[in-house]
Formats: C-alpha cells, sequence, structure tokens
C-alpha cells in the first residue's frame, strides 16, 4: 500500500474532500425535498470514496468524464463549490449559468468536463480528450465515470476497446454500487467483478473495494502512470455502497435491507477516518471540525446561491451557434 | 356508458393489463419497467401479475432493446418494449430505422407487430439530456405508426390497438400528462390507429396540436373565447398516417390554421404538418399558417430559462390572435 505513505497534508485533504462532498450530498438532499432544487437530483451519498480517491491521482490538467450521479465527482476535481451551488439551482451565477444543472454540469477551470446523463454516454467523449492528448503530446490523462448498469451499454465496451486499440490514455473508472436505477447488477449482468471484462479488451483490469479511499486512490495512480508513460487505458472496478434510492426522495423501503446492513459497515468516511486516527494523523476533535467547517461551507454556498439571480433571456439565446458562421 | 376518472398513468397501465391477459403473446420489457414498475409507475403490478418470462427489467442496452423487439416480433411475440427517455432514442434508432422498419417491407409475408413506447416533453426541468421530443426522427421513416394520445381516453383506448396493430408501433407519450385526468370507460373500449379528434368545436381557427399541446390549447381556447375568439381544436393523435380529412373538414370552416408541436422548431412534425395542410386546403386558407414551437436551442435547466424554451397557452393565444389579423 504505498497510498499510505502520502504526505499527512494530502490525507488530510482527501478526508475534508470526502466529508465536502458527503455534506454536500445531504444538503442537497434536503433542498430537493422542501423543492428548494428542482429535478431529479441523484444523490452518491456513500460513494464519495471512490470519487475522492480517483481525482486525487490526478492532476488539475488531466480531464473527468462524470455520470448523472456527478456531485462527488466534481467536488472531488476541485470545482467551486459556490458556482456549483449556484449552478443546482439554476442560477446565473452558476458555473454554466444554469443551463446545466445538477446532471450536467461542467467546470473547465480544473478540467471537469462535467456530467452526463446518458447513461455510457461519457466514456467515448473521454476517449476523445485522450485522444487529443496524445496526438497532442501533452501527457495529460483522462478519466471516465460510469456505473455498473451503464458497463452494459454498448457505448462503454465500443469506447473501451478503441482506446486500447489505439493505447489512448484514459482510464475508465467503473463507481459500482451494485445498482441501475431500480435493477440490481445480478438482473443486469453475470459477471461478478466487472474489471474481468478488462482482459477480452487486452488491458490491464481491476477490482477495489470503492469505499477505501485509499485503495481507490492507489489504483487509479497506478493506471495514471501507465497511461502517461504511453502504455495505454486500464479498466478499474470500485465497488461501493448507495446509501440513498435511485435519486433523492424515490422510495427505499422496497430495496434489500442486507444491501444497506452491509453498506453501513462500510461507510468510506468512518473507514478512512479510523485509519487517520490509528495513524494519529487526525484526532476525533479534528475530525469533527473538518466535518461542520465543510457542512458550513456547503450551507453558504447555497444561501449565497439562493440570493443570487436568474439567469435572464439574452443567456437562453445565446451559444445556440457557439462560433461565428461564414 | 358507465365512466370513470382515471390518470393518463393509469390509463395506459390499464391497456397494458387488458392486453397481456387477452394474448400470451404479448410480453413487456425495458429499464426499470418489471420490479419498481417504471420509473414512471406506468407498469406498476405488470411483473407480479404476469410473471418475469412476460414482464421483465433489461440491462441498459437501448440498440439490443430495440432489435430483441424485432426480433421477437418477427418470431411471433407481440412485444411492447419501453425507452425510458425519448433523449436517448438515437441508441435504439439504427435498430429502428434499419431493422423494424424495413423488414416487413423487403420480407414479403413477415410483419413486425411491436409497440415501442417511449415519453418525451419539457417542464420537468430536465435539462437538455431528459426533456426533448425527437417523434419526428422516427416519424421521417417509412413504415412506422406514430400516436401522440393527449388524453386519458385516447391512451388506453389507442394501446390496445397498437399492441393488436401488426405494423410497428411508437407509441410517445408525454411526461408533463402522466397525472393529467380523465374520464373513460368502465369496460372494454378502443380507439383506432390513424383517426383524428376533435377535442373543442369552434368556427374561426383549427388548431392542430400535438401531445400535451392540445391540453395547452384547450387553455388557449377557453380564454380565446372570452375575446370573442371561436378555436377549434383538433388533435390527429396519431400523427403517421395522418387523418387528413378531418383536419381538412375544419380548415374548410375555419379557414385559418395554427399548429402546435413542442419540439425543435426546424424540421419538426408541424413543419410538415403545415406543408401537408397547405397542398391539401390552399383553397380553403385565408391566411399563412403559423406554427408553434419550441425554438431552435438545447432546453436548458434553470427554471427561469425553461420557460423561454416552452410552447403554451400563451404563445398559442398569440398564435391565434397574430393568425386572426392577417
Ligand atoms: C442511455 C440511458 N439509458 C437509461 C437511462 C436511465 N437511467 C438513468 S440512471 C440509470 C441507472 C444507471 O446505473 P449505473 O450506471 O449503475 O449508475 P448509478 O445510477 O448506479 O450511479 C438509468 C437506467 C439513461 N439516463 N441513459
Amino acid at each position: 500500500m504505498f497510498a499510505t505513505s502520502l504526505p499527512e497534508e494530502k490525507l488530510i485533504e482527501m478526508y475534508r474532500k470526502l466529508w465536502l462532498a458527503r455534506n454536500h450530498e445531504l444538503l442537497a438532499e434536503e433542498w430537493k425535498l422542501n423543492g428548494r432544487i428542482q429535478g431529479s437530483v441523484h444523490l452518491a451519498t456513500g460513494q464519495e470514496a471512490v470519487a475522492v480517491g480517483a481525482c486525487s491521482a490526478l492532476e488539475v490538467d488531466d480531464y473527468i468524464m462524470g455520470t448523472h450521479r456527478e456531485h462527488a465527482q466534481m467536488i472531488a476535481k476541485g470545482v467551486n463549490i459556490r458556482r456549483m451551488a449556484a449552478e443546482m439551482l439554476g442560477k446565473a451565477t452558476g458555473m454554466n449559468q444554469g443551463k446545466a444543472g445538477h446532471m450536467l454540469f461542467s467546470d473547465k477551470s480544473v478540467n471537469a468536463l462535467g456530467g452526463c446523463g446518458i447513461v455510457g454516454g461519457g466514456a467515448a467523449v473521454a476517449v476523445g480528450y485522450a485522444m487529443a492528448f496524445k496526438v497532442l503530446g501533452t501527457r495529460q490523462v483522462s478519466l471516465v465515470f460510469f456505473g455498473d448498469g451503464a458497463f452494459n451499454t454498448g457505448a462503454v465496451h465500443e469506447a473501451i476497446n478503441f482506446a486500447s486499440v489505439r493505447k489512448y490514455p484514459v482510464i475508465f473508472l467503473c463507481e459500482n454500487n451494485r445498482w441501475g436505477l431500480t435493477v440490481m447488477q445480478h438482473e443486469q449482468t453475470v459477471v461478478e467483478d466487472l474489471s474481468d471484462r478488462a482482459r477480452c479488451y487486452g488491458i490491464p483490469g481491476v477490482t477495489v473495494n470503492g469505499n477505501d479511499v485509499l485503495a481507490v486512490y492507489e489504483a487509479v495512480k497506478l493506471a495514471v502512470d501507465r497511461a502517461r508513460e504511453g502504455d495505454g487505458p486500464s479498466v478499474i472496478e470500485a465497488k461501493t455502497w448507495r446509501m440513498r434510492g435511485l435519486a433523492a426522495g424515490y422510495p427505499m423501503d422496497w430495496e434489500p435491507s442486507e444491501y444497506h446492513e452491509e453498506g453501513r459497515k462500510q461507510d468510506p468516511i468512518r473507514l478512512f477516518e479510523e485509519k487517520l486516527i490509528a495513524r494519529n494523523i487526525l484526532s476525533e476533535e479534528m475530525a469533527k471540525g473538518i466535518e461542520e467547517e465543510t457542512r458550513r461551507v456547503v450551507e453558504e454556498a447555497y444561501e449565497e446561491a439562493s440570493q443570487a439571480p436568474y439567469p435572464d433571456e439574452a443567456v437562453f439565446w445565446e451559444n445556440v451557434f457557439a462560433a461565428p458562421i461564414g | 356508458m358507465t365512466m370513470k376518472k382515471v390518470t393518463y398513468r393509469q390509463a395506459i397501465n390499464e391497456a397494458l393489463f387488458e392486453e397481456m391477459e387477452r394474448d400470451p403473446k404479448v410480453v413487456l420489457f425495458g429499464e426499470d419497467v418489471g420490479t419498481y414498475g417504471g420509473v414512471f409507475k406506468v407498469t406498476d403490478g405488470l411483473k407480479k401479475k404476469f410473471g418475469n418470462e412476460r414482464v421483465f427489467d433489461t440491462p441498459i442496452a437501448e440498440a439490443a432493446l430495440m432489435g430483441a423487439a424485432t426480433g421477437a416480433a418477427v418470431a411471433g411475440l407481440r412485444p411492447v418494449v419501453e425507452i425510458m427517455f425519448m433523449d436517448w432514442i438515437g441508441i435504439a434508432m439504427d435498430q429502428l430505422v434499419n431493422q423494424t422498419s424495413m423488414i416487413p417491407y423487403i420480407w414479403e409475408g413477415i410483419k413486425v407487430p411491436l409497440v415501442l413506447r417511449t415519453q418525451g416533453g419539457s417542464g420537468s426541468k430536465g435539462s437538455c439530456q431528459h426533456t426533448k421530443s425527437l417523434e419526428a426522427w422516427i416519424y421521417h421513416v417509412p413504415g412506422i405508426v406514430v400516436a401522440m394520445p393527449s388524453t386519458p381516453y385516447d391512451a388506453k383506448g389507442l394501446l390496445k390497438s397498437a399492441i393488436r396493430n401488426d405494423n410497428p408501433v411508437a407509441f410517445i407519450e408525454h411526461k408533463m400528462l402522466y397525472p393529467t385526468e380523465g374520464e373513460i370507460p368502465e369496460g372494454e373500449y378502443t380507439v383506432p390507429l390513424g383517426r383524428a379528434s376533435v377535442k373543442r368545436e369552434g368556427k374561426d381557427v383549427t388548431v392542430v396540436a400535438l401531445s400535451k399541446m392540445v391540453v395547452e390549447s384547450l387553455k388557449a381556447a377557453k380564454e380565446l373565447e372570452d375575446e370573442g375568439i371561436s378555436v377549434e381544436v383538433v388533435d390527429p393523435v396519431t400523427i403517421k398516417p395522418l387523418d387528413m380529412d378531418t383536419i381538412a373538414e375544419s380548415v374548410k370552416k375555419t379557414n385559418r390554421v395554427v399548429v402546435v408541436n413542442e419540439a425543435f422548431r426546424t424540421g419538426a412534425v408541424a413543419s410538415d404538418l403545415t406543408a401537408q395542410i397547405q397542398e391539401r386546403c390552399f383553397d380553403d386558407l385565408d391566411g399563412p399558417i403559423l406554427r408553434v414551437t419550441a425554438p431552435d436551442v438545447q432546453v436548458p435547466y434553470s427554471p427561469a430559462l425553461e420557460q423561454f424554451w416552452l410552447p403554451g397557452k400563451d404563445k398559442i393565444k398569440q398564435a391565434v390572435l397574430e393568425c386572426m389579423k392577417r
């Protein structure tokens, strides 16, 4: 485990990001339920370690492509939380001026490009990012998040094969919470460890505990190093736990209770916290402080966003064609 | 006939129940349609009643869904396949365009009796990937019946006809109509495919409206009545093949036409209806046929922006008034 030798500040930063993402999801859920956020809000509560582990192994220059469950992924990549909150509310001060909303937002300043509501639809785009990096010789990599459900789409398989034959620097990160929306993994595929599929494409594939932020970090770091050296793409499966229903407010009473019992034992924040405390990197007091500080940051971002103006009609007509014609 | 009040959602659900009961060859599959009963709960209870061989959840694989429905139809079943949101019909489109629609024409004696159920429409703050109305794409292709019911009555009766029909039928629902209520008979009835329905009689202007725009047009007509303008609202119900006789009869009476379609303006079904009406009714027209559509702009998330996109009652009223001036 080389990740355990990471500098303490980096480990604390990862811990803080886990809380930032968690507190974001808790607040977004509350705001959705009391009608202050509109539309379907897909929460990544419980899945934060996949996003934080993965993005901690990337540089700012590296691109990520997220999913419809993108909040934690984008927070992990370092998007500005105030502009993100404003986007969630459809405000003019949002990172996409309110045009994108909670499934599709992006932030070019940290190369978080971006959410994707078409399941499996982001994989080939990430291959394209990597194509550009290879052709331009930039040593950047791209990483695409996709779910276990998405891993059954043709689009994802085509993208992996394409990238492997062209040796593009891309990491395919399957965030396996064992759910599609309402259909569990075993009803969508007979394969247990989805990283086994990498073998079909002649590239490395590994399955890790997605609730263990350091395990995710290590797997992604190895894949990133490989990709930067010109050795092509990898597949990583991070098995995790969807703490909430398919989106905020959806009933959970019908979901199998074993799933959540198992999940609760694996809360990614608690797992990491225990490790850090055992190694004297974190005290319980510091932990509490970080939990509270990140909650305040999120609350302030949302309060500020709720005061911000909505975009006006001019914004609506902008960028229909984003470049001049003729 | 004893009538009862049901929602659009219940009406469709009843049609599915009754047709599956009547004909063991009817099967129903798609993403999340089984155990959970569909993300809009339209297929609620069907799996429980008819079992997992006839009603089932599938992997996320729209191309395979469409192709498999086609093959199953050729080989003797009557599949009802669901594409959850019309925004990703593109994934299924190749199968639909190059298999489903082609087979009956070139393979003499072979029929493809399937129903493709999907839903489109905006107003849900769904942003660009969960809001589009792409019926024009399917409408463009020969050999596919396209139905877009606007009321619970039409939805139930028409779906029953669609399932019994030996052609491929695209049955396009509107997400904002699911909770709307209307009267339907207690007992068995069907509504024929290819028959338009005059939803309101009037003498000054004919409004030809599709899907949810029928509801909006009726609201507009009611308000215009107070201003002394009598609007006839014609719902084609099936847009292909089109019941031109009913439309032409109305135009003969009013001499003025507005076509209303919630879709991107360029190449919308409204454009084609306009062309068909002027070809057939040119001598009866007192002025140009006007269209009310959405603009050629992506559907933005922000509630403040979505309103600029959405066609509805006010824009319809404006168009009718404009039409009266010409
Ligand atoms: C192409 C496509 N098909 C279906 C859907 C509807 N849908 C949204 S999320 C989802 C489940 C995705 O499962 P998974 O990839 O495992 O991601 P998770 O939701 O578990 O994060 C489905 C079927 C969609 N958005 N896009």
